[in-house]
């Protein structure tokens, strides 16, 4: 039987994480666990002291099992999780307060590929300006620059594609359609 | 042992905060430290962030007050390499994770390296604010009216501020951040760096971060220029520069030398002029 290094994996998918969040529009790879990069980066970020919520057909229990998160509604949970950009999920998730900006939802969405709109970034990490396709339409960038329009309140967007390809907006990010 | 030290959840808990720390650059992030074989002070949060990034990969390079072969450059450079059988350079462009005290290396960072200070005091209000819970709510408000009375005091008694290290920044216009204990000289380097920069603070329990690109500017009265550490008409002894940050060092004779207190920079510096 084919041995997994969990924990190799998960600092291989941490520094990924790390850098596409540094510089947000950079894209990089995700190695699989359990023949999925979405169970994979849940197993990255998960652990006894945050809580998660999530929606979709991939199988969690194994995860929860070795990671050990809380569960919460959408309201309250430290990392949400979709199958789709679900932009009703996207309004609820907790942006933090002035005294704790942290204590925000983080989400990690699913895709196709990165294909869709059009989008100029600008913000930390980006150097000037960065033109992308990101896989959003208009009133997704409409709520996310509201929910982020006082910073340091907002949530930071995972885009993970097919390919276990992942991108990242940052709540410093801002959209702007081309 | 475990690969590098810290057990998973420990790692978990360090790089939520980073992410955290990322995404609100210089805003100051709780962590739950943990206990390291060396003695706080030493750099036990630097120590943390290092061990919570670090992979196989990776090329680490570590420096203390400049140079890489002092007492605690060369401790936590073996205890790391002990714990990860990561490689080691002292090459600052060969080196993917540069953990640091004191100092921001002479040459400049790239895109694919990461700077990890080890900072003794996270908060840049603890000197005028001591109260940690107020100077949480001055963050939250953006109140850093106490940092600014600090700077007339000294502007106007002295003609500028006194603040030689640790001089206060503010971070993409929102956060006033401690930028550890770097000398004025290396302030400028933290604007618009290309390379993350995460700070540790372990007996404080803090972590923050500034981004590449980032906008960062030391506080500063608009009619008052940002002066550094001038080195004019001094040189190194060693290899010639003249634009670097320098120590003062007394020979048997009395007489002053001036050496670049970045080894590699000087190292470097020397070897290419013995090949031409």
């Amino acid at each position: 039987m084919k041995s997994v290094d969990i924990e190799k994996l998960n600092r291989e998918n941490f520094r990924s994480m790390m850098n596409v969040l540094s510089m947000p529009g950079k894209i990089e790879k995700i190695e699989e666990l359990f023949n999925s990069s979405f169970l994979a980066i849940a197993n990255t970020l998960l652990y006894s002291e945050v809580s998660f919520y999530y929606e979709g057909k991939e199988e969690f229990e194994l995860i929860k099992a070795i990671t050990n998160p809380k569960e919460a509604d959408t309201k309250n949970a430290d990392y949400i999780f979709c199958d789709e950009l679900n932009e009703f999920i996207f309004n609820q998730g907790k942006i933090g307060t002035s005294i704790d900006p942290e204590r925000s939802s983080t989400y990690i969405v699913k895709c196709k590929n990165f294909k869709g709109l059009n989008v100029r970034l600008t913000g930390p990490g980006i150097n000037e300006r960065k033109d992308i396709s990101l896989p959003i339409n208009e009133s997704f960038v409409n709520s996310f620059n509201e929910k982020n329009s006082y910073f340091p309140l907002g949530n930071e967007v995972f885009f993970l594609n097919e390919e276990n390809e992942i991108l990242a907006i940052s709540r410093t990010t801002k959209l702007e359609i081309l | 042992m475990r690969y590098a030290f810290l057990d998973e959840e420990a790692k978990k808990e360090i790089r939520r905060s980073i992410l955290k720390a990322i995404a609100i650059p210089g805003y100051i992030v709780s962590f739950a430290s943990r206990e390291l074989p060396v003695a706080r002070g030493w750099g036990t949060g630097g120590l943390q962030v290092t061990l919570a990034i670090i992979n196989e990969e990776d090329n680490l390079k570590v420096i203390d007050q400049g140079c890489d072969g002092s007492v605690n450059a060369v401790n936590i450079r073996n205890f790391i390499s002990s714990v990860t059988k990561v490689n080691t350079t002292t090459s600052t462009t060969d080196a993917t994770i540069i953990q640091t005290r004191h100092r921001i290396p002479e040459i400049h960072l790239e895109e694919n390296q990461t700077l990890v200070f080890q900072v003794p005091m996270p908060d840049i209000l603890e000197t005028v604010e001591p109260n940690i819970s107020k100077a949480k709510l001055l963050h939250a408000n953006a109140d850093y009216s106490k940092l600014w009375v600090l700077l007339y005091e000294d502007t106007s008694q002295f003609g500028d501020s006194r603040i030689s290290n640790r001089y206060p920044v503010m971070v993409n216009n929102r956060y006033a951040m401690d930028p550890s204990p770097i000398p004025k000289y290396d302030t400028p380097k933290l604007n618009n760096c290309k390379a993350l920069q995460i700070f540790g603070a372990g007996r404080e329990k803090k972590i923050y971060a500034i981004p590449p690109y980032t906008n960062v500017v030391p506080l500063k009265f608009e009619d008052r220029e940002f002066k550094v550490e001038s080195f004019e008409n001094k040189v190194c002894s060693r290899c010639g520069s003249t634009h670097s940050f320098l120590d003062e060092v007394y020979d048997d004779n009395g007489d002053i030398h001036y050496y670049c207190n970045d080894t590699d920079f000087c190292d470097t510096n020397l070897k290419s002029k013995e090949n031409k």
